[in-house]
């Protein structure tokens, strides 16, 4: 018996699907793979429904890559090894950066003080990544702001806008249009294709939101420069 | 763009539709959300790198649907081109032009004139010593819609210049003594799936055995085909998952996308069959408006049509001689 499903997706990919309501499977298995690796596997593209490896069929057979992950001690993985990362980053809900909260607060039945401290006192976990380079998905919203997106998505939602929808809280790494309803905004780049590691964040790391006033953000975002505080990393293992 | 370029380069004249700088593509990434980009014809990339001397895995101007035109601002350079067998290289103030499959010396201020010909959807160019640019997350390729890679994200626009590796020694040109470009493909094959229990046997039978039909809704992240409504069971909450490169999802309106290099890393349309990765490499020859089938086989008779791709492309690849 196998510990997982699968489907293909064509000669060179295959999803990987957890049995039953084991929900940390994929991460444990992202985790494993990533930790690990394998030769000929080509990219790893998880989402909330299974993992997606993709894979060169000259350097491994689709069996082959079916029997390694059949064998692999996958369990708990992910708390075993570096992953998770934590992250306080710096949030400014001034209405500016927040053009949502207005509607959000008459929506959701809360005053925008609320709005805001609900937001910030929660602690995220990327549980996934994709639509833009680097944009997380955040979970857990609280369930006081559960609203559905924009009926009317922006066509220009600037680099890090921090918004809502459903369950979620998200980032933009970049400009971009976007449905989601705008809480604040961070002055970090979350994403800069410049830097060697050009994608701070990971699937599985948990985030903080310190917030920060208007001079702050401005300070910090028209000077490009980021002092060591403004974003901490915590490693679990250190 | 007024940047002061200290090399070689090649000035863009006129950009032509789409053209794009790639490589293999962006590996690694995408659980971070980075599509991986990079050509589709990944053997015609080694082709057209080999005509003009280059390693296999340099990037090549992609040119999607109508060409450029450049202006050479290198002392000596070998250029080349993999397209329909109308395509061609014009060098418009020598009056000279080459046709796909070989390789010519261009000197300083000649003026390049790419033909798609055929109205072929994507056809490549390389040149010797490769376009000197700094790779993004691994890679050279050009991802416009997350402004990634190339040339500042970009697609060529003109009077944009595009820096050139050092090309100061004489080149010997080469050709494909019978070159021929792929004939137009009308059957692609696929394997059926992922989402295999989103769509009911029927539904995947009419698939098969509907002639599609290719719109004019084409671009790096997808091909838009219609010629019938495809039903699934998926609703609109079906969680997103992964997009492999030649799935074929099923929107909402029940006309499928091809997906193709720039998708997005995740999707949450119901993909009902994946084409196989030889197959893949023949999407360039497509024209808009032709019509196309597709055809279920399996994991098996994939690898076998594989193996024989591979098998024609080294035959190419060695015969290729120096003239």
């Amino acid at each position: 018996m196998k510990k997982f499903d699968f489907q293909l997706a064509g000669d060179t990919g295959i999803h990987f699907y957890p049995k039953g309501s084991n929900k940390s499977y994929i991460e444990n298995l992202l985790s494993c793979l990533r930790e690990k690796g394998s030769k000929g596997i080509v990219d790893l593209v998880p989402s909330l429904s299974n993992l997606l490896v993709v894979f060169d069929p000259t350097k491994i057979t689709l069996e082959a890559l079916i029997q390694y992950v059949d064998q692999l001690e996958i369990d708990d993985y992910k708390n075993k090894k570096k992953y998770p990362s934590s992250w306080e980053i710096p949030i400014c809900y001034d209405e500016k950066y927040g053009l949502d909260l207005q509607f959000i607060s008459d929506n959701c039945n809360l005053s925008i003080g609320e709005v805001i401290e609900t937001h910030q006192k929660q602690i995220y976990q990327v549980s996934m990544m994709g639509f833009l380079p680097g944009l997380p998905f955040l979970t857990e919203l609280d369930s006081k702001l559960k609203m559905p997106r924009r009926n009317n998505p922006r066509n220009l939602v600037a680099s890090g806008s921090v918004g809502i929808a459903i369950n979620q809280s998200v980032i933009y790494p970049q400009n971009s249009p976007g449905g989601w309803n705008l809480v604040g905004r961070t002055p970090i780049n979350i994403f800069d294709q410049r830097k060697k590691e050009a994608i701070l964040l990971s699937i599985g790391d948990y985030i903080s939101f310190k917030k920060i006033i208007r001079e702050e953000f401005e300070d910090v975002y028209e000077k490009n420069k980021i002092s060591p505080v403004m974003i901490k990393k915590i490693n679990h293992n250190d | 763009m007024t940047d002061i370029q200290k090399g070689p380069f090649l000035r863009v004249v006129s950009g032509g539709q789409t053209t794009s700088l790639q490589d293999r593509g962006r590996f690694g990434f995408q659980d971070k959300g980075v599509p991986p980009s990079g050509v589709l014809n990944q053997n015609a990339m080694k082709i057209v790198n080999k005509l003009v001397g280059n390693n296999a895995e340099e990037a090549v101007l992609e040119i999607f649907l109508s060409g450029p035109i450049l202006e050479v601002n290198a002392k000596n350079a070998l250029v080349s081109l993999i397209g329909s067998n109308a395509s061609s290289i014009e060098i418009i103030n020598r009056n000279v032009k080459i046709r796909p499959g070989r390789s010519i010396n261009v000197f300083e201020k000649d003026i390049l004139k790419i033909n798609s010909g055929n109205e072929n959807l994507i056809s490549l160019f390389s040149i010797s010593g490769g376009f000197n640019v700094t790779k993004v997350l691994g890679s050279k390729s050009t991802n416009p819609s997350v402004i990634m890679g190339g040339f500042k994200g970009s697609f060529l626009e003109d009077n944009m210049n595009l820096p050139l590796n050092n090309n100061i020694h004489k080149y010997h040109e080469s050709l494909i003594p019978k070159f021929k470009s792929h004939d137009q493909v009308k059957i692609f094959r696929v394997i059926i799936g992922p989402h295999v229990d989103k769509f009911t046997n029927d539904e995947i039978n009419k698939f098969l055995s509907t002639s599609w039909k290719v719109t004019k809704d084409i671009n790096r992240m997808g091909i838009k085909l219609t010629g019938n409504k495809i039903n699934s069971i998926a609703g609109r909450d079906m969680l997103s998952d992964g997009n492999q490169i030649g799935s074929i999802q099923i929107t909402l309106s029940g006309e499928p996308i091809v997906l193709l290099p720039d998708r997005g890393t995740i999707g949450g349309y119901p993909k009902i069959a994946t084409i196989i990765s030889s197959d893949l490499e023949l999407i360039p020859s497509l024209k808009i408006g032709q019509k196309i089938r597709f055809e279920s086989i399996n994991i098996d008779e994939a690898k076998k049509i594989n193996i024989e791709f591979e098998r024609k492309t080294k035959k190419i690849l060695s015969s290729i001689i120096k003239i």
